[in-house]
Formats: C-alpha cells, structure tokens, sequence
C-alpha cells in the first residue's frame, strides 16, 4: 500500500489568506481568540479584518473583564512579518507596534473548517476516501498509477497543484505508511519514500529529532540529552530499550526513524454531515439560474434533516468550475435553521458578495445537522425575530453596507455622554434595565447627534436664555453644574464640559453644556 | 451666608499615595495644597493603615498646620468601609490594634475586612465618617461608637447622581439623629494630578485608559480645594461645614503623643541599666587591650566621655540590648559585627558590638553620639544613635531575628517596612501600560532607563527616545510626563532587610502590625526613616554574604588544613596580602573585587590597612562624581602637590591628601569653613544619608556659601568645597562605616590569599552574591593552583567543599540545576551509611526522581558508578521502568550504552546547561585556535601589547556595566582561559553595536589598547559574536 499525505503548514494563516487573497506578500499576522464559554453572536461565523488597532482583538463589546479575557493573541504569521519581529503569543496592538504596516487577519473556527474542507476536497479529486487529520489528509495513491504514469512524483506536484487552485500551498509526501508518509512532508516539499525497510530508513535518515519528536517536547529533550541530532541515530538505537526508556512515543518515534509504522489508515466521510450533489448539463454563470438549482439542494437536504428531526447548522458548498477547479465555501449561519429560504438567502448573498471565479458545472452541498433550540420568549416583551430570519437580515445588510457597519447601538464606556458604538447583534434577550440605577432609567433623553450649539445668555443669576437653530427660550430652572472631564489621553486632549439640565420658558427640559476648552454652548438634547 | 475670615471647613477625608495606587499626591504635598488653601488643620486617613501618618505629621508640623490622624478600615461582609478618625491616645491605640487585628492571620495580599466585634472592642476615642451613601448597618455603627461619634457625610463633586445621595444621606441621618458633615474625599493635592490618578487607577484595576472606562472618575474635583471654596459649595447646609470644625476640635491626637516606650534590658539585681553596662564597657577594656597598651589611657579617657553621654542622655538600655543581641549571636557561633557610624564608639568596640578600634584609628565618636545633637534635635531621630550589626546572610541571621521576636514577643517586635517608591522604570512600566503599550515595548524602554534617576540626569523623554519612542508622538509625551509625577510616589509595602523595631508593651499600640509575605515575620506599616522620626528605636540586622564566606571557611580550614582561623588576630598588613591586592587579584574578595575597584587597585597600591579603608570608599558614586578619586590617586602617587582648598581645612584633610573622601569630614569641613552650628551639620549628616537627600542639599547649599563667605572664602575655594560636599548626597562612605568594610575586605583577601580553596567553596556556598558568576570564581581558583573537582555523588555534599589539604575544590551538588536540596541532604545521608555499590542501589537509597537522575548523569556526577556520561544517561533512564528486578540488579552493563559519547565540548555546555558551571577546560578553549588564526591576543598577554596599539580579544561576557556616573560609556569584562580582558565602549560606539554587545553571551572585540599604570584595556570599537558552544555560556552579570 502506497499512502500520500497533503499537509498544509500554518493552516491558519492559509486559511485567512485564501479569503484575503491581496494579503499575500505583505506582512500578516493571525489572530485567534480563546474559545468563548458560550455560543458565538449572530452574525459571527467569517472572519473580520482590521490593520492594526484594538478594534480587531475582539469579537464583541462585552464587559471589559469578559473582553479582557477573550483577548485575540497571534498564532502564525507570514514570513515577511517574521521578519518584523513578530511572534506568537502576541496581542494585536503588540503585534502591530513591531511590525508598521502590518495586517492583522482574524482566524475563525469557519475559517480553519473551510480550509481543512478544501484540503479535504483536494484529496477527494484524487481518492474516492480520504482520512481528515487537522491540516493534514491522507489517501491511498495506487489507482492513481494509471493515471499518472509519470510516476509518484507527477501525483504530488498534481496534487500540489490542486491545491494551489483552492489557495492552498501544501507539502505532500508518499511512503508505505502514514505515519512515515506524515514525518516525511515535514523533511520537505515532496517526499518520495520508498517501501522497502532500508532505503526509507535512509530517506529519513537526514530527518532532525525534533521533527521526529514533532510536537512532544520532552522527546526531543531525551533525544537531544542522548546527543541524537537526526532520524538516522534515534534508528539506530535498539527499539525494546528505547521503548523502555522513553515508553511508548519512544519506541514509536524510533519505529518511525527505521521507516517501521502500523498506524491503520482509517478513511471516512466527515460525521453525519449530509450531503447532496449535483452535476449539471451545462456550465451555469449566473446567479439566478444557480439560484434555482441550489434551491432543488437545499429542499432534498433539509428534507432530509427534518425526516430525523433536525435543523440545519451550517453548509458547505463545494462548486466544480468550467473547465476544472473547485471552489468551496461555508455559508455562516447564526442559528440553527429549517428554513429552506433562509439558506438560500445565505447563501445567495456569499456567492453574490464573492462570485466564483468561472461557471459552475457541478455543486455538492453538505449540511452539517444541529438540534434546533426553543428560545424562551420573555412574556413581558413582543416576540422579536425568528433568530435565522435575523441573521440573514444581518448579512443581507453586511452585504450592503459592511460587516462592520452592522449591529446594535451601544453607549461606550466613557464619561463622555454622546459616545456611541456598534457591537454585533445578539440576541439574547435580557430584563430592561436602567444604566445607572433605576431611578434614572425613568428619563429619557432625545439627545442630539451631533450636540447643536448654541447661544447661551448669562445674567448675574446664572443661565438666563438660549438660542439654537430650532429653539429660542429663557431659562426658567437650571440645575447644576455637572463637570464631566476625562480622556486626556486622546489627541484631542479629551473633553471638559460642565451641564446644566435647563427648564425653558417653551415648556421642555433640556440639557446643555458648555465646552471647558473654547466656552462654547452645545444643547444636548431635551427630556421627554 | 456667614462666612466669616477664618473658614470653618477642615477636610476629614483625605487620602495620600500611602493608600496604594488609590492616592496621587504625597503627605508632604497634601499639607503645602493645604496651606496654600487656607487649611489650618488637615486629616489624613489612608486605607487600611497609618502608612503615611509620620511624613503628614512631620510636613504638617512644619507648615504649621494641625495633623488629625485617622484610616479608612474595609468592613467584612461587603458593607461599605468606615473612616477612623482619632480623637486621643486611646483612639489612636484602638486604631492601630483594630488594623493589626484585621490583618492578623491574613496573607499580604488578603483584603482588609474587619469584623464588627472587631470596632465594637477597638471603639473608643474614635470618630467616624460613615460615608456619603446611606447605608444599613447605621443603627450597629451608633451602638458601638455612640451618636455622637458617628457622622454621615455630603459630598459635592459636581456629579448628578451625588445630589440624591445626599438627599437619602440627610433623610437617613436625620431619622438616626446622627450628624451630617461635608467632606471632599480628597485623593490628590491638585486638580493637575488627576491623571497620575487615572493611571493609578488603572494600575489598581489592571486595564488601560482605553478600556477602563467609567471605573474613573468622571471628573477632576478630588482634590484639595481651599477651605473658602469649600465651604461656599456647601453654603446651604451650613451646619455640615461646622460640623468639620466641631470634629476637627475633638481629635486632638497628634503622633508626638505616640507613647512608644523602648524597653530596659533586664540586668542583675543590684545594678542599674548604666551600672551594668559600664561593668561590661570596663571589663572589654581588658578584652580588647593588652595591659601594656600604651594606648590603654587614651581609651579610658574616651570611654568614660563617652559612658559620662550615654549616662546624660539615658540610652544604657539601649546599648545593652544591643548588646544583648550581639551576645546570643556569639552564642551560637554566628559572627556578627557592627557597621556604620556605631564603629566610632569605643563603648560599642569594647562591648564587642564594632571591630574597628576608634581611639587607634582616631574617629569621631559625634558622627555616632553627640549631646549637642540631642539637645538641639526637633526630631526624635536625631536623639537616639544608630547601630546597624552585619550577620551573615541567611539561616544564622534568621536565628537571630527570631531570637529578637521570642524574647520580646510577637506583638512587642517587629521588622520595619520599605515603602517601594516608584522608581523610573516602575514609573514608566505603570504609565506606559495604562496608556496602551505592550509588555514588549515596556521592556525594550526599561532596558533604556537608569534604576535612579539623579538630578541633572537625562530627561525621561530621551531614555524613551532611545529605546524609539520620541516625544513627538503625543502618548510617549504623556508617558514621559506622567512618568514623572509618579516618581518618589509609593507603590507598595515591603519589608525592609533587617530592620527591627522594639517596644516595651505592645508595639500594635503604637503602629499597626501586618504580615510580611515570608512566613513567620511581621512588619510594622511605616519604614526605618519613619520609625526613627517618631523615635522608635530599630537595631539593623543586616544579612551580609561575606559574613556567611568568613564563618563557613574557618570550620573548612580547620578540617582540611588542620589550620584556625581567628579574623580578630589575623596578621596586620601581611604583604603577601596587599601584593595581591597591588595586582588587583581580588575576585571574590569583599568591596574591591568590582571592575572600578580592580583598575583602582594597580594605581592605588595598597600597603596598609588604611589604605584599604581609603580603596573600600573611594570607588562610591559620590567621590567620582565629586571628582575626588584621580586628584588622590595622583597625590598618592606623586604626580600632583597636595593642597587645600582653605589652610583650615589642612588637619581635616591631611590624612586623606587634601581630598574629602568620607563624611566625617565633610561635616567637620563644614563647621569649620561654613562656620556650621551642631545642629546645622547634623542637619547635613541626615542629608547626607537620605533618600531623598538631592533636595535638601540644595537647600543647604546656601547656608554653606553664606557660612564660607563670613569666613572669608570665596571663589573656587568655596566652589570646591561645595562640590565636595555636595557630591556626597549622591552616596559616600562614613569613615568608620569603610573602616568595618575594610576590616571584612581584608579578612577575605587574607583567605583568597592562603587558604583559596575553602574561600571559594564558602563563596560558592552562600552565591549569588558578590559580582561575578560562580564558573568565574572557580576559573580564578585554578588560575591560583586549586584543582577543581567536579560534582560527584560518590563524594560531593550538599555544599561545595574543600580535599586534599586544601589543594582541591570539591563541587557541591547545590550546583545540580533542579536538584532539590532535600534530595541533596539524603544523598548525603545514604552515603554516610554506605558507599553505593552501583547506579541502581543509588537510586534505590538517594530515591532522586527520572528528571534529577538524568542531570546528575548528564554532569557527569554519576562517574564514580561506573561509565561514561551517556552511558550513566543510558542506564539511569532506564531504572524504575522495568520494575523491582530491574531495580535490585547490578548495574553492570553500562558500557553497553549505544549512545554516542559526549564530546568535551558537548560536555562542558552540559555543564553550564545543567549545572551553571565546569571543572572541565574554559569555553574559550574550544576556540582558541580559530582565535589565534585570528590574531586574537589571549588576556593574560593583553599586558604585554603596547599603550596604543590595535589588538583583539575574545572572551565570555562576565560584566555589561554602564554605570549612571560614567556618562552613557560601557565597560565590559570578557574572561578566556587566562584572565580577563576589560573592553571601554564610547556611547556613540554603544548605540551602534548594542545590538551584539547585550545580546552576546561571548564576543569578539577589537580595539586600541590602553596600557597605564599597569592597568589594561581596550577602547573597543568592533564587535563580534563568538559562535560554537562558547557562545551559549550565559555568565554575565549585568549593571547599569
């Protein structure tokens, strides 16, 4: 048996590159954030992207101790952002205040299932059953004999370019086993092994221990201390006394210095995600007839979830261009859905948003089932949104105006009152509560954005009348001064205002500053 | 309105940067805002403790204001905290037991959370601001301290929500019938400082000013405002502002009125404190002299002045407890020796407390004690002397700070606190981190800045600037900025090294006690300055290394050489001695084995013991940076007249060739010049030994010049004479504090010299100290004939020690990375009881677990089993993991190991790797012959290359200095297999090469030889790092 391993170095920072093509070249550092407690927000699922900044270190705004946890650390990054001094472990703003210029590109979980997908998809154009193994796959290479006549060096470089098709740079190596097919992608770009015992023992011979030990930092400590530096001498040691020393990864490892390995190849469909298929008569380029198309999909599979009581949690579609090539992408979804037309929206938007790069001719769609779950609908509240019919409102917007520039108003953090923010929608539903305890909650304000300025008159009682664009008004009551200052720490050198909550001759209460830098007046905006 | 000229509002809640990243101004700082204001009287009352009470009382007092002591206390169960205020003696005694109650059996870093059982038994004399928040547990608060001690408060800060606040806080007291009173809650002296608060803020909660949000405060009113201004905020309720007034009247405590007694030493019936110790003085006498001294009438002449003051200013007890202390040391065979100005003492000589004999070397005993001093003394500080005892460090000075906590219990002793003040590094780190710079950048910047920063220093901005964060950028100039106001505040509590405060009674009546992070100690809340301002007593217990080195190789001698050392009756100027030291050969050797020190020595060629004092001294900040150190060497030397700078000054300065090189004469030259009163000149001492020493010399100065100009000096003579004595508030020696040093320095080159052996196992056994790595201390062994051996668990003990005679240097298994000591001593233990017999049985009886027994074969000290290193390697992986049989079976086939055998190479990085240091051939060895392709000239030949000359050298980096007096040059100490090689670096050079020059474990450097007065070095200006293994040998101590 002939074994072949695709595997993919940095499978993160591929991933987000696949989707950021013009990132390429330029230094890119990946940033990932621990894995939240919870499930993520709507309107999550692809990546976002900033250059530089906090912006881009977190996922939602949060409390600031929640943020502070969830803080996006780099996992990989390019060669040329190595160069910059960027490393591993760093935060985004650390990160971007090595390396000018540097991008910064958020890996998700959909980011790395969509690369390990199109991996998986390269393996399928080659072997009708594959093994998925993280970033790497494996798949039996004797039928492609005949095919590739050429020999087992015209398989790897096709199968290389395969991947390159689907964005991916990859090593690929070929041995007797997997497990000496794996250590083998790690010694170089293609990787022949051959069969017999002696000359894969010497093909490997040249490999460093600490490839050999892979991720098993202690092995390679063993080795080292034992003054071992290649595959060749942990080969030539006897395998029952490293075992015994160095227990089971031991004897393995030394196993797989000898080109010995028994590690089963054990290839099978990805778990009980469904799938169907469709090959069409003649190359589709447009959208609404591959509309119609992918409808006839979306039908047969959520037929079938709902046959086993489930709902659809996400879908990959694998399309097959004209003349050959692949294009596969996952369609985030914000929660679990039956709704055919929701999907199909979904997934109209991706394709309209980035459109496949030639017409289709064939389209394999798999969905990944999930349980639906009852949302507990507050008595006291109308019943908002179907959260999926939310979610595709929110990408259909995102489409439109940007991902960024979707979600809810928040007030931020500050002292200074108008500041507002967007952080994504979610939809968890909480009581109503006031800010700043209950008894303010009672009061609205209709705040002006931005504040209007106006002219303030001032006798020897304080506050005597003003003049705006819309109102002109004396001063009846004026409660106050409130002093708000702070963010002295901006450019700008923050903000100094004193208030005053004014009750006006016209019958309203509003609010007014007056702005500590120039003396100027601003109306706030009125209570209601 | 009423208002009348003297406002009637006093501010009760105040807090200072004593409450910990939570207060942005200094005590000192608070009191000059309140003056400016138009305080009369100020409370201070920080969180948790009194931290700040001394320095508020001291300023307060100077500016004529009244100090009202008080503390804010955290309650238990999450209710909101009270403020203390302390209405007498009493009150103040309830305080401080309730804060030390409330932190007894806690952590450090435990929250403060008193009980109420805990107020209601420490209530008495105490008022308290409840608040200015309604609050539920009102009614307990009355019934402990009565209504009329308990005060709820209203406060204005121009925020909305405060207005209801003080609506419910008037309802609540009002249905209470409890006072209501203003307060400010006050955390900086001015509103300018609200950002040092933001960013203490942000410190405290751990976020950025980005992130913190509304957890600051939405606006800049906290500070000190006038009283006027105050009271016109709160112009409608008139009542509350009296109310300050009505409480302010009723605290009438101030810490004069402490009630600190320090306790009598228990003498024999019959005998008075005084009675005893002048037995005990007169009876040394005897001890110390020979009958037929004929120096013995001039110590009697001096001891009994000196007794005649002790007597006059009651300090017997004093001294006898001292001496006491110093008695149970000798007990147990721990030495202990006096330092500082206590050496000027013939009573503390003869006591045995000092070892520097101040009538033979003519010292001033008013340095120690002077009655003028006293009497002229506004301070308590002033009144009592100060001895300071060095032990060795570790167990043995343990012992004997435990001996002092037994004796006089645990609530009547306790060590003094080191308030942690920020420092620049600590200043910009916590500035930098609030405003959004990542932990690497904060590194890079620390690695720009000095520990101290000096006046006349470089600005913050251009260390920032260098490590590439220029003032253009506007949040580096904020960095820069509030950098600065953090400097000098405190951070937090530390325990001072040794310390020690003794009352008689109960010390937690006088100071809130807390716990220190190590275990079994207890610290009081204010530091040693604090305590000695408020006249309590402290004896220092100062651990020193070479006091461990001295007691540990006379026992080592004894046993090996069959030889016993006494340091009193050592030989006096013993010539073999001080040619070592002429040749600057004194690695290891006790304050001269510094860079600076050995490129003094070959100029300085001592020949005498003072000479020795004069070389411990010289090499201080304050005589370099007082220009002092090249006019004696030339003097000394020859090449320049000796002269001073006014004939009055000549008897002062003659023993020192005109030069001023310790402080006793500096204040003499100051009284005699300046014309300086007793008091004036100690005023000058007490600068001279301070921290915060910069500003008070500067206003000192001018008492100096007007002093010198009555006296008829002028010009440069009086320039030079400020300078002198000005450059020694940066640091400089007593000349008795030298003379102890010197006696210790001399002591330990006496061993280098003829016992080397036991003086490198005794230095190896109580590193890290000193200045050089421990491989650099076995290297210079066997420069001097000691034959190292390595580490061997067949022979080695827990500690490194000495064979054959003394011939031989046996390493310990201490130097065994990760070996645990306990491990150590059972190695030790099973071996007493019988040799091993093979690899197996020693990891049956030492029981060493998988990891230790692999670094033990590693270095190589599983030789004496049997095999090579890999081959010991080999088998001990091995054992253990087949089970019992394999356990019990001759360890027989070692030499079947298939590993490949360890170069000497690989074997010595194994050495630095898992152990820190070889008996095997020097790194540079491995290179020598690449390094003479090269033409690198090897260090012990450097001497032999001609002043001028181009040459290079290679070496091990074992010091990086760049000393802040030495204006931005670097020297750097490179060490080959034949000594060292000293390499000077230009700031211009250093900024380009910095690169290789801090990252480099070994270098190559090249340069113009500097070849004078037998000191050798390079003025370098190429740099090269040295690969191989010698590269990775990581040895270098650095400085700045």
């Amino acid at each position: 048996m002939r074994i072949a391993c695709v595997f993919v170095p940095q499978l993160a920072l591929q991933a987000v590159l696949r989707r950021t093509p013009d990132a390429r070249g330029v230094p890119v550092a990946v940033l990932e954030a621990p894995p939240l407690p919870n499930p993520p927000p709507a309107g999550g699922g692809r990546g976002s992207e900033s250059n530089g900044g906090r912006g881009s270190e977190s996922g939602g705004r949060g409390s600031d101790k929640a943020r502070g946890r969830r803080v996006a650390r780099v996992v990989e990054f390019s060669p040329e952002a190595r160069r910059e001094g960027v490393r591993a472990g760093m935060t985004g703003a650390q990160a971007a205040a090595v390396c000018a210029g540097l991008r910064l590109l958020t890996v998700t979980a959909a980011d790395r299932e969509a690369a390990a997908a199109a991996l998986a998809d390269v393996g399928y154009a080659f072997a009708p059953r594959i093994e998925r193994a993280g970033e790497r796959i494996f798949f039996e290479t004797e039928d492609l004999a005949r095919l590739y006549p050429a020999g087992e060096t015209a398989i790897a470089q096709a199968v290389q370019a395969a991947a390159a098709r689907v964005g991916l740079g990859v090593r690929v190596a070929i041995a007797a086993s997997k497990g000496v097919a794996r250590l083998a992608t790690r010694a170089r770009e293609i990787a022949l092994v051959p069969t017999a015992a002696g000359p894969a023992r010497a093909a490997l011979a040249s490999i460093p221990v600490e490839t050999l030990a892979e991720d098993d930092a202690a092995l390679a400590a063993a080795f080292r201390r034992w003054g071992l530096r290649t595959a060749g001498d942990v080969a030539a040691l006897p395998i029952d006394a490293v075992g015994l020393r160095l227990g089971p990864t031991g004897a393995r490892a030394g196993r797989l210095a000898r080109g010995e390995d028994d590690e089963p190849f054990v290839p099978r469909l990805p778990d009980d995600a469904l799938e169907e298929a469709i090959e069409l008569d003649y190359p589709v380029a447009e959208l609404e007839p591959f509309s119609f198309v992918l409808r006839g999909l979306v039908d047969r599979a959520l037929g079938r979830l709902r046959e086993r009581s489930l709902a659809c949690a996400g879908v990959t579609l694998r399309l097959a261009l004209d003349p050959r090539g692949v294009d596969v992408r996952t369609v985030p979804i914000a929660a679990p859905t039956g709704d055919a037309a929701t999907l199909l929206q979904l997934a109209r938007l991706d394709l309209a948003r980035r459109p496949p790069a030639a017409p289709i001719v064939g389209v394999r769609l798999l969905a990944l089932p999930a349980r639906v779950r009852a949302t507990q609908l507050d008595m006291l509240r109308p019943a908002g949104p179907a959260p999926d019919r939310l979610a595709a409102t929110i990408a259909r917007l995102a489409a439109l105006v940007g991902p960024d520039n979707v979600g809810a108003p928040a007030i931020e953090e500050t002292w200074r009152e108008e500041a507002v923010g967007v952080v994504p929608l979610t939809l968890t539903l909480s009581p109503l509560r006031g800010e700043r305890g209950s008894e303010q909650a009672r009061l609205t304000i209709r705040r002006r954005r931005p504040p209007e300025e106006i002219e303030m008159l001032i006798d020897r009682e304080g506050l005597a009348a003003f003049r705006g664009r819309e109102t002109t008004a004396r001063v009846l009551v004026a409660a106050g001064p409130y002093r708000l200052s702070g963010e002295w720490w901006k450019e700008e050198h923050g903000f100094s205002r004193t208030y005053w909550d004014v009750h006006a001759s016209d019958g309203a209460v509003y609010r007014v500053h007056q702005d500590g830098r120039d003396g100027r007046w601003y109306l706030d905006g009125y209570y209601d | 309105m009423g208002i009348t000229t003297r406002p009637d509002y006093v501010e009760l809640r105040c807090r200072s940067a004593f409450s910990f990243l939570d207060g942005a101004s200094l005590p000192e700082d608070l009191v000059a805002a309140a003056a400016t204001g138009g305080h009369d009287t100020l409370a201070l009352a920080d969180r948790d403790g009194v931290y700040g009470a001394p320095r508020f009382f001291a300023a307060a007092r100077k500016a004529g204001l009244r100090p009202i002591v008080g503390a804010e206390i955290t309650l238990a169960a999450g209710a909101a905290p009270v403020l203390l205020l302390v209405e007498d003696r009493r009150g103040y005694q309830n305080l401080c037991q309730l804060i030390t109650a409330a932190k007894t059996g806690k952590q450090k870093s435990d929250p403060v959370d008193a009980a109420v059982d805990l107020l209601a038994a420490h209530a008495g004399g105490l008022t308290v601001l409840a608040g200015a928040a309604p609050r539920a547990d009102l009614p307990a608060l009355i019934d402990i301290f009565g209504r009329e001690r308990v005060w709820l408060e209203v406060q204005r800060h121009f925020d909305a929500a405060e207005a209801h606040r003080n609506r419910d806080v008037r309802a609540q007291a009002e249905a209470l019938g409890v006072g209501v009173v203003a307060t400010n809650d006050v955390r900086y002296a001015t509103p300018l400082q609200r950002s040092v608060h933001d960013v203490l803020t942000c410190a405290r909660e751990k976020a950025t000013v980005d992130e913190i949000g509304r957890r600051l405060a939405p606006n800049a009113e906290r500070w000190l405002k006038p009283s006027r201004e105050m009271q016109l905020l709160f112009r409608d309720m008139p009542a509350a502002v009296r109310a300050t007034r009505a409480i302010a009247e009723r605290c009438a405590f101030t810490l004069a009125d402490l009630g600190y007694v320090f306790p009598d030493y228990d003498v024999p019936p019959g005998e008075t404190q005084q009675s005893f110790l002048e037995k005990l003085a007169w009876a040394g006498v005897d001890d110390r002299y020979d009958a037929d001294d004929e120096i013995r009438p001039k110590v009697r002449r001096q001891l009994a002045r000196e007794l005649g003051i002790i007597d006059r200013l009651g300090l017997a007890g004093y001294f006898l407890i001292v001496w006491d202390i110093v008695q149970f040391a000798k007990s147990r065979g721990i030495m202990v020796q006096g330092r500082g100005s206590a050496a000027n003492s013939a009573a503390c000589f003869v006591l045995g407390i000092t070892a520097v004999d101040p009538v033979r070397m003519d010292l001033l005993f008013e340095r120690f004690l002077s009655e003028e001093r006293v009497a002229a003394a506004d301070n308590a500080a002033d009144r009592m002397p100060d001895i300071d005892l060095d032990l060795p460090s570790g167990d043995q000075r343990e012992l004997v700070i435990q001996h002092v906590y037994e004796k006089y219990g645990a609530r009547g002793a306790a060590m003094t606190a080191n308030v942690i003040t920020y420092r620049p590094r600590m200043a910009v780190r916590d500035a930098g981190r609030a405003l959004g710079l990542a932990e690497e950048q904060l590194n890079r910047i620390a690695r720009h800045l000095p520990t101290w920063l000096m006046a006349g220093d470089e600005p913050l901005e251009t260390h920032l600037a260098a490590a590439g964060f220029p003032p253009t950028g506007h949040r580096n100039r904020l960095i820069a900025e509030v950098a600065r106001a953090l400097l000098n505040l405190p951070r937090h509590l530390g325990q001072h090294s040794g310390g020690m405060v003794i009352a008689a009674g109960r010390l937690d009546a006088v100071v809130p006690l807390e716990p220190a992070s190590m275990p079994g100690r207890v610290v009081v809340q204010w530091d040693k300055d604090d305590c000695a301002d408020l006249g309590i007593v402290k004896v220092d217990l100062l651990g020193l290394g070479m006091m461990a080195v001295l007691e540990e190789a006379v026992p080592m001698i004894r046993r090996h050489e069959g030889v016993t050392i006494d340091y009193a009756k050592l030989p006096a100027d013993d010539p073999k001695v001080y040619g070592m030291l002429r040749a600057a050969d004194t690695v290891g050797v006790f304050q001269v084995e510094s860079r600076a020190q050995m490129a003094t020595l070959p100029r300085m060629k001592p020949t005498h013991f003072y000479d020795l004092v004069v070389e411990v001294a010289i090499i201080r900040p304050g005589p370099i940076v007082g220009k002092m150190v090249n006019p004696y060497l030339e003097r000394r030397n020859g090449r320049e007249t000796v002269r001073y700078p006014h004939p009055s000054l000549e008897p002062i300065l003659k023993r020192t060739l005109g030069v001023p090189l310790f402080q006793e004469q500096l204040i003499k030259m100051a009284m005699t010049a300046a014309g300086f009163s007793g008091g004036q000149a100690d005023e000058l001492r007490r600068a001279m030994g301070f921290k915060r020493s910069q500003e008070r010399m500067n206003t000192i100065e001018g008492a100096l010049r007007a002093g010198m100009a009555r006296n008829g000096i002028h010009g440069g003579a009086q320039d030079e004479i400020i300078q002198g004595i000005k450059s020694f508030a940066l640091y400089g020696f007593p000349e008795s504090h030298a003379a102890s040093f010197a006696l210790l320095a001399y002591a330990s080159a006496y061993l280098k010299a003829y016992h080397h052996a036991a003086f490198t196992a005794a230095l190896l056994n109580a590193w890290p100290m000193g200045f050089y790595h421990p491989a650099t201390l076995v290297t210079d062994a066997v420069r001097h004939n000691v034959e190292p051996r390595p580490i061997d668990v067949a022979r080695s003990g827990w500690r490194c020690d000495v064979e054959d005679g003394g011939r031989a240097l046996r390493l310990g298994l201490r130097y065994v990375s990760g070996l645990r000591e306990e491990t150590g001593k059972r190695i030790e233990a099973a071996r007493a009881a019988a040799p091993w017999t093979s690899l197996a049985d020693f990891a049956a009886r030492a029981q060493p677990n998988e990891r230790e027994l692999a670094t033990l074969a590693e270095v190589g000290a599983l030789a004496a089993l049997g095999g090579t290193r890999r081959q010991a390697l080999w088998q001990v992986d091995a054992i253990g993991k087949s089970g019992p049989l394999f356990a019990h079976a001759p360890a027989n086939d070692v030499a079947a190991a298939p590993l490949p055998e360890m170069t000497a190479e690989e074997e010595m990085a194994a050495d630095f790797h898992a152990g820190s240091i070889t008996t095997g051939p020097h790194p540079i060895t491995f290179a020598r012959a690449a390094l003479d392709r090269r033409g690198v000239t090897r260090a012990a030949d450097l001497g032999r290359v001609a002043n001028g000359r181009r040459a290079a050298m290679a070496g091990v980096v074992i010091v990086r200095q760049r000393p802040g007096t030495a204006k931005g040059f670097v020297f750097i100490t490179l060490e080959d297999e034949t000594g060292f090689a000293n390499a000077i670096v230009t700031p211009q050079r250093f900024a380009k090469h910095k690169h290789v020059i801090v990252a480099s474990h070994s270098l190559v450097i090249e340069g113009v030889v500097q070849n004078l007065d037998g000191v050798v070095s390079i003025k370098a200006d190429r740099f090269m790092e040295l690969g191989g293994d010698a590269g990775t040998v990581d040895i270098s101590h650095d400085f700045h």
